[in-house]
C-alpha cells in the first residue's frame, strides 16, 4: 500500500515556490529602494537641496 | 520614478518563467505518476533537483564572471558574479530544505551526514562566506579582485557536490546519468516522469535567467548609488 506522504509533498512545494516568491519580492523591494535613492542623489547633484539635508 | 525602464524582453521573460513554472507544476501534480514506495512526497524531487541544478548554474556563472573580472578588471563583472552567487545560494538553500522535507518520511530523518548532503551544505557555507568577505571590504576594486579569486577557488565545491553521489558511498539517489546498477537506482524514471522532470528543469532554467537579469540590474543600480555618493562626498569636502 502506498504511504500517505502528502503533507510532506505540500510542505516541499510550499518551501520551494514560497521561497522563490519571497526572493522575487525582496529583489523588487530592493530595486525600488535603490531607484528612490538614485532620484534623491540626482536631486542633490542638481543642487535642488543643500548637501547633507 | 524608476531610473531606467524594465526592458520588454525581461518582462516577457518574467511571464515566461511564471508560465513555465505553472506548466511544470501541473505536469508534476497531474501527469507524473505516483511513486509507490514513497507516495506523494516523491513529486517534490522534480522541483528539488531543478532548483539544485539552477543553483549550481548560478555558481558556475559567478565563476565565469570572476574569471572575466580578473582578466579585464571591470567592475561590471563583479556585479555579474555577485548576482550569480546570490541566486545560486537562494536556489541551493531551497534545494537543501526541500530535500530535508523529502528525507523525513523516506529516510525517517530530517538530516543525515551523507556525502551529498554534507558537500551541499559545505558549498552553501562557502558561498555564504563569499558574501561575508565582500561585506568586510570597502574598496570596490579590492573587493572585486578578492571576491573573484574566492569565487574561482570556491567553485571547486560545486563539482565535488555534483559528483559526490558517484564518488562516495551514499544513500542519496543518483538522478542524472546513473549508469551503475547499485541501490541508488531508487528512481527509475518512466517517460511521463521524464516529461515532468525536464519541464521542471526548463522552468527553473528560465526562472534563473529572469532572476539573474533582475539581480544584475539591481547590482548596477547599487554600484551607481555608491559612485554618486562618493562624488557628492568629494564635492562636499
Amino acid at each position: 500500500m502506498m504511504p500517505d506522504t502528502s503533507v510532506y509533498m505540500v510542505a516541499g512545494f510550499l518551501v520551494i515556490i514560497g521561497g522563490v516568491a519571497i526572493y522575487a519580492l525582496w529583489l523588487l523591494t530592493r530595486f525600488n529602494d535603490c531607484a528612490k535613492r538614485i532620484n534623491t542623489l540626482k536631486e542633490l547633484e542638481k543642487g535642488k537641496r543643500p548637501y547633507g539635508e | 520614478m524608476k531610473p531606467e525602464k524594465t526592458p520588454r524582453a525581461l518582462i516577457f521573460l518574467d511571464f515566461l518563467a511564471l508560465l513555465a513554472l505553472a506548466t511544470a507544476f501541473a505536469l508534476v501534480i497531474f501527469y507524473a505518476p505516483f511513486e509507490l514506495t514513497m507516495g506523494s512526497v516523491q513529486k517534490v524531487f522534480y522541483f528539488h533537483v531543478a532548483a539544485g541544478l539552477a543553483g549550481m548554474l548560478g555558481f558556475f556563472v559567478a565563476t565565469i564572471a570572476a574569471v572575466a573580472c580578473l582578466k579585464t578588471g571591470s567592475l561590471k563583472w563583479d556585479v555579474a558574479g555577485l548576482a550569480g552567487v546570490e541566486i545560486g545560494m537562494v536556489l541551493m538553500a531551497l534545494c537543501i530544505v526541500s530535500g530535508s522535507i523529502w528525507a523525513r518520511p523516506v529516510w525517517n530523518t530530517w538530516w543525515t551526514w551523507d556525502p551529498r548532503l554534507t558537500t551541499a551544505l559545505i558549498m552553501e557555507l562557502i558561498y555564504a562566506a563569499y558574501l561575508l568577505l565582500r561585506s568586510g571590504l570597502d574598496d570596490a576594486r579590492r573587493r572585486a579582485k578578492l571576491a573573484a579569486v574566492y569565487a574561482v577557488v570556491g567553485f571547486i565545491s560545486v563539482p565535488l557536490t555534483f559528483f559526490s553521489i558517484r564518488v562516495f558511498r551514499t544513500i542519496h539517489p543518483v538522478m542524472i546519468g546513473s549508469a551503475d546498477s547499485s541501490a541508488n537506482e531508487l528512481f527509475a524514471m518512466n517517460p511521463s516522469m521524464q516529461t515532468a522532470f525536464f519541464s521542471s528543469l526548463a522552468a527553473f532554467s528560465i526562472l534563473f535567467i529572469a532572476l539573474y537579469w533582475h539581480r544584475y540590474r539591481l547590482g548596477n543600480l547599487q554600484a551607481e548609488i555608491n559612485e554618486r555618493r562618493a562624488a557628492l562626498q568629494e564635492e562636499g569636502e
